[in-house]
């Protein structure tokens, strides 16, 4: 498919004005030349590498910016998935073509002709304020005569090209659509090769002393001698079920059977081959969606290997709220991403075992909450306090805690804070401090237990050591305080308050 | 029906109070278990409150609860619910807490510290859920308790919220309310402090008069026991107490 003027259409969609001439500059050798060009311009007679100056002469109230072409192959990419209702294999072509493998899919819209004619009509609707998309298609048995017919100005829009006519169909095409570098085609038609029947005349051998392989290969990759490979950005995933509806469905009953039905089909053929799976996605395809909106999903993670249908169903109606179903839904496709073997196990007939209660209360919340925010605390080999602690997620096995060094608090503050604290002696703990406002009276001190920063890590901010204290005030509770440096030091010392035991 | 005596009417009140059907959880230390009748019944909540500045750091209630929940039997998780995730486990293994036991759980609000505390309590899959709550009323505080008696899981509500506020209205619905608050430990030579002493007010029981205790830890290695009641104050009258019985 062929998207003739695609990053004129991306900055319409980008909010560009569509009723003012539009084009896109790209400095070209030090000069800045025209890369892309709106209709209207182009009625004013604005071409593509024009000099702006030119164009600005032509057309004076012309607005201009700079080309993007990542932003086109970002864009390019989302209609890509956008066509991913039409087949699994939708693959962008920048700068500004697409592939769509439709083998296999013809059938679902009736006929080749209908699938073609849908997709162009539902492309050149106008979307939610996006505008029309003008588009040429062809379809083909090779992705090069594919690819030279839709960008054929002699050709219909729409065109499909029986199996094993590719060589009579291209033949008066010029060479220029065989995808060769602009050098060769340009070469080509100075020696009088202008057609791609011609070029396939000649003998093989003089035209690869000539020119290098290309012509040859592209020749046989048209005609379909040669194979081609195309990177499909999405492989489609190897464990899937997907519905479409005949009636757009938008409830959130029928989005719930929907999934419930999705989750049998998926799991039971998991469980044919003893797999579980342990991130799944559920992808909504709109009625209503625009090319170049991300289509709503609902992501899972979790712990376990998973094939329970009724658990995978409630984990995903959990979030269903999230779904915004806007017109109504016309299919619905529930994969698994990552599967790992999950052998067959006997169910309990009498008890629901204990672990996978924990296994599904742990999956039920992480989804609500974001893995993130849930974990078991696991020691780290680290002197250093605010190090000693790493996170692990819930369901692993921790190694043994070690009996730590010294006294350690039950809360501990990141950062540490600074109190204002006097200290008779330089060297010894203070008699009182102030925290938050409220001023402690120290009864009793034990320490100091000196900690330095691990200097493999030493920053210029914390690479000085630390004194700690265990002080209890008048009123008995109990904190954990430290000073870095010593008196008569460049920076004076400082107390800060970093743990409270009780 | 009115009920023709005293005995009656004890009978009567026997009859409406739920029965601790799920167990308890012992304390090891005798004078509390005496009041209680035995340790904190499991599947039910309980109130934790600070005083003071330990209202806002809640440090004096993790101490507490680390001291009660070594003493759970079984290896299912505890979960620990809370806002701020300034809990340090460390401090926990000198307690004679094991914090491979334990999960925590960081939330952004209250409500949904309510909610995720509640899911935990109705699974069945914790052990104990320990979940720090400021402004959580009555009705969250009923919500809590039946879902805690579903499955048997024993809840503390620890109550926690910033210095100077005043604290929202009790949880009426607790089967026992503590306030924990630092007391001031035996002084050790050269002014070094003593073990770690705790008041703990008993404020509110469904089945036990009001009391208070001093527990301390013990800081022997080999001790059987994490704490001990150092002392006992403010008995209650002697009548109280049979009528509890």
């Amino acid at each position: 498919m062929w998207l003739p003027n695609w990053p004129i259409h991306r900055l319409h969609c980008a909010g560009w004005p569509a009723d003012r001439p539009l084009a896109t500059i790209e400095p070209v050798r030090g000069q800045l030349r025209i890369a892309a060009a709106c209709h209207r311009a182009t009625q004013a007679g604005i071409a593509p590498a024009m000099p702006l100056t030119q164009a600005r002469a032509l057309c004076p109230d012309l607005t201009v910016t700079d080309a993007g072409p990542q932003a086109d192959v970002t864009g390019l990419a989302r209609l890509a998935a956008w066509c991913e209702r039409y087949t699994p294999l939708a693959a962008p072509d920048p700068p500004d073509g697409l592939w769509l493998d439709i083998t296999g899919c013809a059938h679902l819209h009736g006929s080749e002709q209908a699938l073609l004619q849908s997709l162009m009509t539902r492309l050149a609707r106008p979307q939610k304020d996006q505008p029309p998309l003008a588009a040429r298609a062809a379809i083909a048995a090779t992705p090069g005569a594919a690819w030279a017919l839709a960008r054929s100005a002699t050709r219909p829009a729409l065109q499909i090209i029986p199996d094993g006519e590719e060589r009579q169909s291209l033949a008066p095409l010029p060479t220029a659509l065989l995808r060769l570098d602009p050098r060769i085609t340009a070469s080509l038609r100075r020696i009088g090769l202008r057609s791609i029947g011609e070029l396939a005349r000649q003998p093989r051998a003089d035209l690869a002393a000539r020119f290098g392989t290309t012509p040859g290969l592209r020749l046989d990759q048209a005609f379909g001698t040669a194979s081609e490979a195309i990177i499909w950005p999405r492989a489609p995933a190897d464990w899937s079920a997907r519905q479409s509806f005949p009636e757009p469905i938008g409830t959130a009953e029928d989005l719930t059977r929907a999934l419930t039905t999705l989750s049998e089909t998926l799991c039971a053929r998991l469980e044919a081959t003893a797999l579980g799976g342990l991130r799944f996605t559920a992808q909504f395809l709109r009625l209503d969606d625009a090319h170049l909106t991300e289509r709503p999903s609902i992501h899972i993670a979790t712990a376990r290997p998973l094939r329970h249908a009724p658990r995978l169903t409630r984990l995903l109606t959990t979030k269903l709220d999230t779904i915004d179903p806007g017109l109504g839904l016309e299919a619905i496709i529930l994969s698994a991403d990552e599967t790992v073997p999950l052998p067959l196990t006997q169910q309990q007939i009498d008890a629901p075992a204990a672990a996978e209660d924990l296994t599904a209360l742990i999956d039920d919340i992480s989804n609500r909450l974001g893995p993130d925010r849930l974990w078991r605390p696991a020691p780290h080999q680290s002197h250093v306090p605010e190090r000693a602690v790493t996170t692990a997620p819930p369901l692993t096995p921790t190694e043994p805690w070690p009996t730590p060094p010294g006294a350690r608090p039950l809360r501990l503050l990141r950062p540490p804070e600074p109190i204002e604290a006097t200290a008779p002696v330089p060297d010894d703990p203070p008699l009182l401090f102030r925290w938050r406002g409220a001023l402690h009276r120290v009864r009793a001190a034990s320490g100091p237990e000196r900690i330095a920063a691990e200097w493999w890590r030493r920053t210029q901010r914390d690479c000085r050591f630390r004194d700690y204290y265990e002080v209890e005030d008048t009123q008995g509770a109990r904190f954990w305080l430290f000073r870095t440096g010593l008196p008569g030091e460049a920076t004076p010392p400082a107390w800060y308050l970093h743990g409270l035991f009780s | 029906m009115p009920p023709a005596s005293l005995r009656g009417l004890r009978a009567h009140l026997h009859a409406l109070a739920p029965p601790s059907r799920h167990g308890l959880l012992p304390l090891d230390a005798g004078a509390i278990d005496h009041a209680l009748g035995g340790g904190l019944p499991l599947g039910a909540l309980h109130t934790i409150e600070g005083a003071g500045i330990e209202a806002e750091t809640g440090a004096s209630q993790a101490w507490f609860l680390a001291m009660l929940l070594s003493r759970l039997p079984g290896t299912s998780p505890i979960f620990w619910v809370a806002q701020t995730a300034d809990l340090y486990p460390p401090g926990l293994v000198s307690l004679g807490f094991n914090p491979a036991r334990l999960i925590q759980i960081r939330t952004i609000s209250e409500n949904e510290t309510l909610a995720i505390t509640e899911t935990l309590l109705r699974s069945g899959a914790a052990a104990a859920v320990i979940a720090e709550l400021g402004r959580t009323g009555h009705l969250s505080g009923r919500r809590l308790h039946m879902a805690a008696l579903s499955h048997g899981t024993i809840c503390f509500a620890l109550r926690r919220f910033p210095y100077g506020r005043k604290p929202a209205e009790p949880l009426t619905a607790t089967v026992t309310n503590w306030r924990i608050t630092p007391a001031p430990s035996v002084l050790l030579p050269h002014r070094l402090p003593g073990p770690t002493r705790l008041r703990c007010d008993l404020l509110h029981a469904r089945t036990a008069p009001p009391g208070t205790w001093i527990l301390e830890q013990e800081d022997h290695p080999d001790a059987s026991h994490p704490f001990r009641v150092a002392a006992e104050l403010a008995h209650p009258p002697a009548a109280l107490r049979r009528l509890a019985s």
